[in-house]
């Protein structure tokens, strides 16, 4: 039955088109919520701009789903191994089915979000409870089962999450070769559909023209492409002369999301967008600060300083009750969370002390631990935040299928890929009432300027 | 703090790139990949990574961040060695000085097992290191048990894996279980 088509404006693309199980799902409370979870946090003290919320990254992240499926599902782009690899891909009913399961998927990839996402739920959320095991509960919660079991054909829940979560958040669940290909349209590190439309919009909202992209050609280029080949024992001579290797075999293996090569070109503007954007917006040093006081009011306020793990709460709980929270707090000394609630509504946030270089946190990481106690023993724990981040993701390597019809891998055919800038941040933020005697200790006692 | 900076990992992991390189192999991601997981086994857990089925057999998402992690301190770097080639990941000059002077307990506990699994898969490629590591993980799980389960299986997961190369892929396993199982036994147990 076909199901008549809503269009809703978006100012990333254009239009984001739903149908009526699909607005029967944006319609419900938990997808509703992320109407007020703000999708970077507290940036918008920065970057006054990005007030935008998980609701319309999730909607978007709904339509470029549904783009990829189909860019890669169509009959005449599948080549030999893709058929092999997933026999089902040319079925019609398999392909409604799992487009559908998809693009529901996409939407309900962030319910699990705490208040201002990110920002606070590694420290917040009790062991072994993450945002994405948050998800998986809503997506399994009654509220959610009744609207699937309405839905034409019947959705099961179990296919949502695995497609929501993908193989590493569901590690219960046993996955088959085209359910993992379908998770890794919406969670793939390189060339996954959640990433193209987050650093598109929120470089839009912050006002940064660093996370654009032509995402268009490279949504128009994605297959389903088997990994380049790697050759068999080399002898010692071959490896050091880098000589006649021999013709790469053609066994059969497993292919995986790539590109046409007509696409590369494309997926190197993401992958320099990801670069800017992590550099520029999301480890912006006021930013982290601000993502630093939110945790410690959060600590102080919620019950047991813990976020809640029940559906129920989790839905009841938004940025807005944590904002008023805030706000109440910051003008009653005797509140919880009082002391941050204060910094960040009147801008009295950490400022950076010092700024550790990639060199130092490679080869001398235990310095940087001792310099931080150190200043912890002189200034105070609660005066001070050390920030790490090192990028564990290797976004740049992907199959790409070339004219010729065999595959490479992406680093070898780009050299912009090749030479990916590496991140990795580690800084120390202070009470800005103390930076100054910090900055002569820093000189004094460990020869750092900072 | 970052659980894939836990350096004892990383040094270990560097320990088998190393080896793998020593014994002539082409060293791709893949293949560190499965070779872990063999160690993993091996080691009865002892490397302390954690695996499912997914790409291309057993697959770690704690190891791929963790190199990803070597990647961004510049540790390892993937090198192009050939245009008709996936990347090699390579070790720098100084990686093991920095990683496996300061952290390498875990690597020394391991040597055992990464000196034979790198051996052992020495001369393999992607489909070579999938279809060997799948028949481990069908073999090490219970109640899948004897050939024919076991390559039914492989078959069912990985339809594009031939019945021979499944078949050939257990024999192969068992061949190396029964050697590992054999040298790994304290020195008295053999004589006995």
């Amino acid at each position: 039955m076909k199901q008549h088509i809503k269009e809703i404006r978006d100012p990333i693309h254009n239009f984001i088109h739903v149908d009526g199980d699909e607005m029967m799902l944006i319609n419900s409370r938990p997808f509703q919520r992320l109407r007020h979870i703000h999708q970077l946090a507290m940036s918008y003290l920065v970057y006054p701009g990005a007030t935008h919320k998980r609701f319309e990254h999730s909607l978007g992240v709904m339509e470029l789903a549904g783009k990829a499926f189909d860019a890669i599902s169509q009959d005449d782009h599948l080549d030999e191994s893709a058929r092999s690899a997933f026999p089902n891909i040319t079925n019609p009913q398999w392909k409604m089915y799992w487009r559908k399961v998809l693009r529901l998927a996409a939407l309900c990839h962030d319910m699990g979000h705490p208040p201002f996402s990110h920002a606070a739920e590694k420290e917040l959320f009790p062991t072994g409870i993450s945002h994405e095991s948050l998800t998986r509960r809503i997506i399994e919660s009654d509220e959610m089962l009744d609207l699937f079991k309405r839905m034409v054909p019947r959705v099961q829940p179990v296919d949502v999450v695995k497609l929501a979560l993908g193989r590493k958040e569901a590690k219960d669940l046993v996955f088959s070769e085209e359910e993992n290909l379908l998770a890794e349209i919406i969670t793939g590190d390189s060339l996954g559909v959640d990433r193209m439309d987050y650093l598109l919009r929120d470089a839009y909202h912050a006002g940064v023209a660093y996370g654009k992209f032509d995402h268009f050609r490279l949504l128009e280029t994605l297959r389903i492409v088997p990994p380049p080949s790697e050759p068999e024992i080399l002898s010692k001579v071959q490896h050091e002369l880098k000589l006649n290797l021999p013709e790469p075999p053609c066994e059969p293996s497993e292919p995986s999301l790539g590109l046409l090569i007509g696409g590369i070109h494309s997926s190197e503007a993401l992958l320099l967008a990801r670069y800017f954007m992590y550099a520029q917006v999301y480890f912006h040093r006021v930013r982290i600060a601000y993502n630093h006081h939110l945790k410690c009011f959060l600590k102080d306020w919620l019950p047991g300083g813990l976020l809640p793990t029940g559906v129920e709460d989790h839905l009841r709980l938004t940025d807005n009750e944590v904002h008023t929270a805030m706000r109440e707090s910051a003008g009653n000394k005797d509140a919880p969370g009082h002391i941050h609630a204060k910094r960040i509504l009147s801008r009295e946030h950490f400022k950076r002390l010092v700024d550790f270089s990639p060199a130092t946190i490679r080869s001398e990481s235990d310095r940087i631990e001792d310099i931080y106690e150190s200043l912890k023993q002189e200034f105070g724990e609660d005066n001070l935040w050390l920030h790490k981040f090192i990028d564990p993701k290797d976004p740049q390597q992907f199959p790409v299928r070339l004219k010729n019809g065999r595959s490479e891998s992406s680093v070898v055919h780009s050299p912009v890929l090749r030479s990916y800038p590496k991140l990795a941040f580690a800084f120390i933020l202070i009470n800005p009432d103390h930076r100054e005697r910090a900055s002569r200790f820093l000189k004094e006692r460990h020869d750092i300027t900072p | 703090m970052n659980t894939t900076l836990a350096f004892d990992k990383q040094a270990a992991i560097l320990r088998l790139i190393l080896q793998l390189r020593e014994n002539g192999n082409w060293c791709g991601k893949t293949v560190v990949q499965k070779a872990a997981y063999f160690v993993e086994i091996l080691s009865g857990h002892r490397f302390g990574f954690d695996f499912v089925l997914y790409k291309h057999g057993p697959y770690s998402f704690d190891l791929a961040d963790t190199m990803g992690v070597m990647n961004s301190l510049e540790y390892i770097k993937f090198e192009v060695s050939h245009p008709q080639y996936g990347p090699r990941i390579k070790p720098l000059d100084d990686a093991p000085d920095i990683l496996l002077k300061k952290y390498g307990g875990l690597a020394e506990q391991l040597e055992r097992e990464i000196n034979f699994v790198a051996n052992k898969l020495a001369d393999c490629g992607i489909a070579a290191v999938e279809r060997l590591s799948t028949a481990l993980f069908f073999t090490r799980q219970e109640p899948i048990q004897g050939t024919e389960s076991r390559i039914l299986k492989i078959r069912e997961v990985k339809p594009h894996i031939s019945e021979v190369d499944a078949a050939n892929a257990v024999a192969q396993v068992d061949k190396i279980l029964e050697e590992w199982s054999a040298i790994s036994q304290p020195k008295e147990h053999q004589a006995a």
